[in-house]
C-alpha cells in the first residue's frame, strides 16, 4: 500500500520538475554554481532476523546555490538537512537525481571527486571532532594547500597560511598555527575549520549547522565571517540550521525541510513575514522571541501542549506528511501528496489550503491556536 | 605528557629492568670477556658446583659457567623477544588497520586471514614448520613465532581502526582531497601508538616465552645459547632432582623479570591512554586528605 503511494508521489514529483523545466529554470545560465537536482535517499536498514527496511531519508529535494547568495536549509532534527548536505558534499551518492556543478552532472571517478572538492567544501557541525586532535593547525591548513595548491612553494604556503588564519580572525598566526586543536576554544577551532575549508579556494562552502555546537556568545560572530566570505569572496553558501533567527540574520534566502521533503522556498522576509506552509509557521512561532513577554507566550501555546513530532521515515504518512500535526488537515491532505504552488517571486510551498483557497487561514490565527481549536471540534475544519 | 609518563614508578622501575636487559644482551660478549669467562668452556675440575667461589653462579653438568651462560643468553632470548614481536607487530598493523580503515571487501578479505591464523593451533603449528625447516636458527624462530602471533593484535587495531576511520576529521581530510595511504598512516595510525606500544611488549613477553617453551621442547639450534636452552638442557639432565637449582633458576628468574617489566611498562602506556587509570598527582592526594580532615573534626565538633 505504502510503496503503491509512493510509487504515485515519485511521478508526481517527477512531473513537476518537468513543470519547472519547461519554463526553463535550471539552466547554467542563470548562474547557478551548485545544483542538486530533484535527489533522494534511500537507507537500507537490516534488522533483526535479515528484515529491511528502506529509510526515506530525503525525498525529491531541489537545492539551487548562487556565488554570493546564502540559502538556509531550515528544519527540526531528523528532516533530512544533513543527509542532503552529506550528498552535497558527495559522501553519500543520491539514490535518485542528481547533482550538477555548474550545470554539469557529477561522476563519480577518483579525480572527478577531487575536482568536485576542490569547489565545494563542507563545514561539519561539530569541531571538537572534525579536527585530528593529534595534528597542528598548521598542519591542517598545510595539507589542504599542498593538494590543491601544488605550485606553491614552502613559503609560499607559509604566507598562505598566516593569511588564511587571518582571514578568519585568528590573530596572531604565527601562534595559533602551532597550537593543537585542544588547546582552541570551539570557535576557535570552527575558525581552523573555516580556513581549512577556505584553503582549498571554494566556489561553495556548504555549512552543516556550524553554529549549533558553539557557546550563544561567539554565534554572532561565526555568522558575521560566513557574511563576510559571501560578501568579499562571492562564495555561495548553504546553511544548514534549525535555529530560524540565525537564518534570518544570515541569509537570502530560506527552504524549510519536513520529514525528508522540501515543503516551501522563498526569499527570507517574505518566508519569515508570511509563511505559506503550517509546518513553517510552527517553526517560526516556536522559535523564542525575546520581544515576546512571559503572557504572550502562555498565551501563545495555551491549550496546544502537544506539538506533536516528526514522523517515522521507515513508514512515513500517506499524503502530506504533515497532516497527522496539521491543524488545517483535510480529506486530501490525508490521501495525496500536495502538489507545489508558485506564489511570486520564487516563493512557492507545498499545501492544499492553496489549492483549495484556504491560504488566508494560514495569516488569520496562530499553529496553536488553530490546534487548540481543532481539538474543541473534531474533523470541524473539514 | 613525556614527563608524565615517566613519573610513574611502575614506567621507570620497568624500564629500567628492560634497559638493564638490553645492555646484557649488546654488552654481553664483551661483559663476559672482561670477567674471564666463557659460555662454552667445559671446566672439568668444577662439575655441578654451587654458586660461590670461581664460579659466582656456579657450574652445570657439563661444568659450563652458569653466569656466563645467562648473558649470553639474553643475547639470544631478547634478539628473538625483539625479531619476533616486530615481526607480528608490524604484520598486525598492515592487517588489522586496512581492514578497519577501507572496509567492505578489503575488511573481508583480511579479517578472513585474521581470523584464520586465529584459530589456528598455533603451537602444534609451529612445532611441524619448525620441524620441516631443517637447522633451526634464533632467526627462524623469531620469524615463525612473529609470523604466527599477529592475529590477535591485528583484530584488536581493526576494531579501533574502523571507529576512527568514521570520526569527522578523518571524512574532512579525505573530502580536502588526501589519499587513501595518507589518511590511514598519518591521520589513523597516530591514534593507535599507545594500542600499538602496549601490543609491542606483549608480543616481546610472548616472544621471549615462546622461544624458552619451543626450546624446552627441544625445538631450537642446539648451539646456541638462550635461556630456553639452558631451561631445556638443566630438564634433560633433570637438575630438578638432583637440586641444581642455580642451573635453571637463574634464567628462569630472567624471564620472568622481562616479562614483569614489560607489563609495568604497559601500565603505564595504558595511563597514558586512560587517563581515569591515572594515579593522583601528591598535591592532590595531600588536598583531599586536608579536606577529609577538616571534615572529620568540624563533624566531630558539632557532635
Amino acid at each position: 500500500m505504502s510503496d503503491l503511494l509512493h510509487g504515485v508521489t515519485g511521478e508526481e514529483a517527477g512531473e513537476e520538475v518537468s513543470v519547472t523545466d519547461r519554463h526553463g529554470a535550471p539552466s547554467p545560465d542563470e548562474g547557478y554554481v551548485l545544483e542538486a537536482r530533484d535527489v533522494s535517499k534511500h537507507f537500507t536498514v537490516r534488522g533483526t532476523l535479515g528484515r529491511t527496511s528502506v529509510v526515506r531519508a530525503v525525498e525529491h529535494a531541489t537545492v539551487r546555490l548562487k556565488p554570493g547568495r546564502i540559502l538556509a536549509l531550515v528544519g527540526e532534527s531528523g528532516s533530512g538537512k544533513t543527509t542532503l548536505a552529506r550528498m552535497l558534499a558527495r559522501f553519500h551518492e543520491p539514490t535518485e537525481g542528481e547533482i550538477l556543478l555548474r550545470g554539469e552532472p557529477v561522476r563519480g571517478s577518483r579525480r572527478e571527486r577531487r575536482a568536485y572538492h576542490s569547489e565545494v567544501q563542507l563545514i561539519f557541525q561539530d569541531p571538537f571532532g572534525s579536527l585530528n586532535p593529534l595534528h597542528r593547525v598548521r598542519y591542517n591548513l598545510d595539507r589542504a594547500l599542498r593538494l590543491h595548491q601544488p605550485q606553491l612553494d614552502r613559503a609560499g604556503r607559509d604566507r598562505r597560511i598566516t593569511e588564511l588564519l587571518e582571514r578568519v580572525s585568528l590573530t596572531p598566526a604565527a601562534e595559533f598555527a602551532a597550537k593543537f586543536p585542544h588547546e582552541l576554544s570551539g570557535g576557535q577551532r570552527q575558525r581552523v575549520v573555516i580556513a581549512r575549508a577556505l584553503a582549498v579556494e571554494p566556489k561553495v562552502l556548504l555549512g552543516d549547522e556550524p553554529i549549533s555546537m558553539l557557546d550563544v556568545s561567539i554565534r554572532l560572530e561565526m555568522l558575521n565571517l560566513l557574511q563576510r566570505l559571501r560578501a568579499e569572496d562571492g562564495l555561495a553558501l548553504l546553511y544548514i540550521t534549525h535555529d530560524i533567527a540565525s537564518a534570518r540574520y544570515l541569509c537570502d534566502e530560506i527552504a524549510v525541510m519536513y520529514a525528508g521533503q522540501m515543503v516551501e522556498s522563498g526569499p527570507k522576509e517574505e518566508v519569515i513575514a508570511a509563511p505559506q506552509h503550517p509546518y513553517t509557521k510552527l517553526l517560526i512561532e516556536s522559535s523564542p522571541d525575546p520581544e515576546r513577554g512571559v503572557e504572550d507566550r502562555e498565551a501563545l501555546f495555551a491549550g496546544a501542549d502537544e506539538l506533536g513530532e516528526p514522523p517515522s521515515l521507515i513508514d512515513p504518512p500517506a499524503g502530506c506528511r504533515f497532516h497527522p500535526r496539521c491543524p488545517f488537515a483535510m480529506q486530501e491532505c490525508r490521501e495525496q501528496e500536495p502538489p507545489r504552488t508558485e506564489l511570486g517571486g520564487g516563493h512557492w510551498a507545498k499545501c492544499w489550503l492553496h489549492t483549495k483557497g484556504r491560504a488566508g487561514e494560514l495569516a488569520a490565527t496562530t499553529h496553536a491556536e488553530a490546534t487548540a481549536a481543532r481539538r474543541r471540534t473534531p474533523e470541524g475544519a473539514s | 605528557m613525556s614527563t608524565g609518563f615517566l613519573a610513574s614508578w611502575k614506567v621507570r622501575t620497568g624500564l629500567a629492568v628492560l634497559t638493564f636487559f638490553m645492555l646484557l644482551a649488546l654488552l654481553g660478549p664483551w661483559l663476559t670477556e672482561l670477567l674471564g669467562l666463557d659460555p662454552r668452556a667445559n671446566d672439568t675440575s668444577a662439575i655441578a658446583q654451587p654458586p660461590g667461589g670461581e664460579h659466582l653462579l656456579g657450574t652445570d653438568q657439563f661444568g659450563q659457567d652458569v653466569l656466563a651462560q645467562v648473558v649470553a643468553g639474553a643475547r639470544g632470548s631478547m634478539y628473538v623477544g625483539l625479531v619476533g614481536a616486530l615481526v607480528g607487530t608490524a604484520m598486525a598493523i598492515l592487517v588489522g588497520v586496512p581492514a578497519g580503515y577501507y572496509g567492505g571487501r578489503v575488511d573481508g578479505a583480511l579479517n578472513f586471514l585474521t581470523n584464520l591464523f586465529l584459530v589456528l593451533p598455533v603451537l602444534p603449528l609451529i612445532l611441524i614448520v619448525a620441524g620441516y625447516l631443517q637447522g633451526t636458527g634464533l632467526t627462524t624462530i623469531a620469524l615463525i613465532i612473529g609470523f604466527f602471533g599477529w592475529s590477535g593484535g591485528a583484530r584488536t587495531l581493526r576494531a579501533q581502526a574502523l571507529s576512527i576511520a568514521h570520526r569527522d576529521f578523518v571524512r574532512a581530510m579525505r573530502m580536502l582531497g588526501e589519499k587513501g595511504r595518507r589518511l590511514v598512516f598519518f591521520e589513523v595510525l597516530p591514534h593507535l601508538t599507545g594500542l600499538i606500544a602496549s601490543m609491542f611488549l606483549h608480543a616481546m613477553i610472548g616472544a621471549v616465552m615462546a622461544e624458552a617453551g619451543l626450546a624446552f621442547l627441544g625445538i631450537s639450534d642446539s648451539s646456541a645459547i638462550s635461556w630456553g636452552t639452558m631451561i631445556q638442557s638443566a630438564q634433560q639432565q633433570s637438575a630438578v632432582l638432583r637440586g641444581l637449582w642455580w642451573w635453571f633458576v637463574p634464567p628462569g628468574l630472567c624471564i620472568a623479570l622481562i616479562g614483569t617489566a614489560a607489563a609495568l611498562v604497559n601500565f603505564g602506556v595504558d595511563e597514558l591512554a586512560n587517563p581515569k587509570l591515572r594515579a593522583a598527582r601528591p598535591v592532590s592526594v595531600r588536598r583531599a586528605k586536608r579536606l577529609a580532615r577538616a571534615a572529620a573534626t568540624t563533624g566531630g565538633g558539632s557532635r
